[in-house]
């Protein structure tokens, strides 16, 4: 019997030993996560106090103090609250959902903090089962982008497991794993490891009841850009057939078709000049060029140049880009004419008609223009040569051959260079086009021209406009905002402006929505914020329920305006309640409005992109 | 007497026949198009908030933002957004956004840049109930109006959803309210666009 007890004994502390050594090495485990030393890297963070947009009481300090101390205890560097108390009060800062360019730069000068955290609560219900809902993001205050965002939306009633033994009854306990969650998914973005849930909507998918996405925008909301491979170009009487090349970029995946046709010029059509009836060229998937033949005619006389205007129109599921115009020269036979200026006995000047211009890469091309003082008889030449002074990069390609003649006769001529866009984000590049000595003319004052080619592939700025709130719940245009800002920047690929910035224009400009944003409110926005797109909606029903039993509903409607053409670009209408495909046991029920927007703005940030 | 009811019988089986074929040639009169409107010539419409005899506050424009997104996904017309209609009914000093009159309707094209628009009416939005059964249903009307010459140019109706038999009789409460609106908002564009 005693040797039995003793068995027992030995093989209970053989247990106990073998828990303990394994608990030891899953605390070595953690141990290594924490010891990642996150405030070598990064400069302070400074922990922002809670907004409060929920309409009622919630112990806002105890919620910021355990993120503050929850970060500090993984070995984040956070700035101490009587340095934050004293900014703010200097400042006089009172809203702290989020902060403008100007605040992000007094804070990096006055304190060093190199970021804020920004904490908005959402829900606090205290009857049982307690509801949270917290969404925390990390602005850096030198460049004012969002370095991190994340939420949780919890229900005390979320896993009650085996008789309501997983049930969490006491709102401090439901905080405090909430604040943990936030804290743990800050400190692995600050030590560069990723979050497995990230990258995606979670959970179950929340399909839109309807949607609209134009085809005339790629999947990371690019247009389609439809437009002549060269602006100009040009060939004498007998050329035989001219062929324009017209580009679409990027490929589509859907087919593209555009019409083009005559829109002007000097020759004259239907054989005279030039045979040609315009039509619709049709480019499949996938397929980037297509030519546009004309027929110049071979016999017929002319001494003067001719021009043939022909566009690009009514494109059908892509956009026209800068150069949508094209203009065909045909060269005359004899220039030479018998002199109608006889009586000028004065040499013209030759300059630039400006100093400098600016052009987008995809512009295809650019037309730099020389004029004279006034007409002559004789014609001009003029040489004239390039200098790459910025960026570096020669993509362009002079159409116009030095030297540059200016026609007895004509007052102006261009020197056309042709753009070669690319798909890099590169700084912006400047091309120096100066003149040389000219000939039958004097030179001007203006013999140098500064052309800027602006890069077009920088990352596209998305800037969320607090929804419409037509619903009974306070602020829930701001936090159906936050939802896109979270799923926008997890989906990378965006620039997304911080909600503080928008905040402050829209004080700025003071403008108030009704019933949603206006075509001229878009329009100021678009320029005060150099968006190119802007995501704003109505949100009709963001409902939670005090206590248990009752089933959150969210009701929103999405609109993305592009800046260019100041259309829509997706619409989409999304209507879905908590219980929404639970059919046994409330297996997959979701608890917490905050929960459901967000699996239901995850969807469609996925569809939107797709 | 044989011949005499064989008479009868034929006589009650062609007057059934004629009800028969009667029923199938007569109209909905659910839907009105102007033959003499070239709809190909409307490329942008403001969709105007819509009349809501609900007892959901918000039906109105709960059915409004879907009908937007289906009319937009369409391609075949350009949808202003919500916003930009309200500043267009601000400035044009429209009384009743929901039925504008056919002068107001021009004012708004003239502001707006838009070939028509479109008024709606919510006549139904929520559950039916009938004895312990109840399923989800929607009942809406709508109209154009061609800011041009300010008359109506197409109306239709559509109800969808409501207790079927095999509800009355195993129960399941119908379809989602989102799949129900879905699917009137589909009627009432394919009696736009056919």
């Amino acid at each position: 019997m005693k040797s039995w007890t003793s068995f027992l004994s030995r093989a209970a502390a053989v247990s106990f030993i073998g828990i303990a050594l394994f608990q030891g090495c899953v605390r070595t485990k953690s141990v290594a996560v924490k010891d990642v030393p996150l405030n070598a890297f990064h400069p302070p963070v400074m922990v922002f106090p809670l907004e409060n947009m929920t309409g009622n009481p919630v112990p806002a300090r105890d919620i910021r103090d355990a993120i503050a101390k929850k970060l500090r205890s993984e070995g984040v560097a956070v700035a101490e609250d009587g340095t934050m108390e004293k900014f703010l009060a200097r400042h006089r800062l009172r809203y702290t959902g989020g902060i403008d360019i100007d605040a992000a730069r007094a804070i990096r000068e006055e304190t060093g903090a190199g970021s804020v955290l920004l904490t908005s609560v959402g829900l606090y219900s205290e009857l049982v089962p307690p509801k949270v809902a917290i969404s925390a993001r990390l602005v850096s205050t030198e460049s004012l982008s969002i370095l991190w965002i994340d939420s949780v939306g919890l229900s005390g009633d979320d896993s009650p497991g085996i008789l309501g033994l997983g049930l969490i009854n006491y709102p401090k306990a439901l905080v405090e794993k909430a604040t943990a969650q936030l804290a743990e998914s800050l400190t692995r973005h600050l030590s560069g490891r990723r979050s497995e849930t990230s990258g995606g909507p979670k959970g179950r998918r929340y399909p839109p009841e309807s949607e609209f996405k134009s085809m005339a925008f790629g999947p990371e909301l690019k247009p389609h850009v439809l437009s002549f491979s060269l602006p100009a170009s040009g060939g004498g009487k007998g050329t035989g057939t001219a062929r324009l090349e017209v580009s679409l970029k990027p490929p589509s995946g859907n087919g593209v078709t555009v019409d083009y046709g005559i829109r002007g010029g000097t020759a004259k059509g239907a054989g005279e000049d030039y045979r040609f009836t315009g039509g619709t060229l049709t480019f499949e998937p996938a397929e980037t060029k297509k030519t546009i033949e004309i027929e110049i005619a071979g016999d017929a006389r002319g001494e003067e140049d001719k021009t043939i205007e022909i566009a690009l129109s009514d494109p059908v599921n892509a956009v026209l880009g800068w150069c949508a115009r094209h203009t065909y020269t045909i060269v005359g036979s004899a220039a030479r004419r018998a002199d109608p200026f006889r009586e000028n006995r004065v040499v013209p000047e030759v300059t630039f008609d400006r100093a400098s211009q600016a052009v987008p890469e995809n512009a295809c091309g650019v037309a730099a223009r020389m004029v004279l003082s006034f007409v002559t008889d004789r014609d001009v030449t003029v040489p004239f040569e390039f200098e790459v002074t910025a960026g570096g990069r020669q993509d362009y390609t002079s159409v116009t051959k030095s030297p540059l003649v200016i026609r007895a006769g004509a007052q102006s001529a261009d020197i056309v260079v042709a753009l070669a866009d690319d798909d890099r984000a590169e700084e912006d590049r400047k091309l120096d086009l100066s003149m040389g000595d000219p000939v039958n003319a004097l030179p001007g004052a203006l013999r140098k021209q500064t052309i800027t080619i602006k890069d077009d592939d920088r990352i596209r700025s998305i800037a969320v406009v607090p929804f419409y709130n037509l619903s009974p719940r306070k602020n829930a245009g701001e936090m159906v905002g936050l939802h896109f800002i979270q799923h926008l920047v997890e989906a990378g690929g965006f620039l997304v402006v911080e909600p503080g910035e928008i905040r402050e224009k829209l004080l700025d400009l003071r403008i108030i929505m009704d019933d949603g944003i206006s075509l001229a409110n878009a329009d100021d926005l678009f320029k005060r914020l150099d968006a190119d797109l802007i995501l704003t909606g109505r949100v009709l029903d963001y409902q939670d329920t005090q206590g248990g039993g009752g089933i959150p509903v969210v009701d929103f409607s999405v609109l993305l305006l592009e800046r260019k053409g100041k259309s829509v670009v997706w619409h989409s209408k999304s209507r879905n309640r908590g219980n929404d495909g639970v059919f046994l046991f409330d297996r997959g029920m979701v608890r917490t409005s905050h929960r459901l927007a967000d699996r239901m703005v995850g969807t469609v940030v996925g569809d939107m992109l797709k | 007497m044989r011949t005499r009811r064989r008479n009868g019988r034929f006589l009650k089986m062609t007057i059934l026949l004629s009800l028969f074929l009667l029923a199938s040639c007569a109209s909905t009169h659910d839907k009105f198009h102007d033959q003499t409107m070239d709809f190909a010539a409307v490329r942008s419409v403001a969709v105007m908030p819509f009349a809501n005899l609900t007892n959901d506050k918000l039906a109105g424009e709960r059915v409004r933002d879907v009908f937007i997104t289906a009319l937009l996904s369409t391609e075949a017309m350009y949808v202003l957004p919500t916003g930009e209609v309200a500043r267009g009914v601000s400035r044009a000093g429209v009384a009743d956004p929901t039925s504008p009159s056919p002068e107001e309707a021009k004012k708004l094209g003239e502001l707006l840049k838009v070939n028509a628009v479109v008024t709606g009416v919510v006549r139904e939005y929520g559950e039916a109930r009938s004895g312990s059964t109840s399923a989800n249903l929607v009942s809406l009307s709508m109209s154009m109006m061609e800011v041009d010459a300010g008359k109506v140019v197409w109306t239709a109706a559509a109800t969808k959803g409501g207790i079927s038999v095999w509800d009355r009789l195993f129960g399941g409460g119908g379809e989602p309210m989102n799949v129900v609106t879905k699917r009137a908002v589909d009627e009432i564009l394919d009696k736009l666009f056919k």
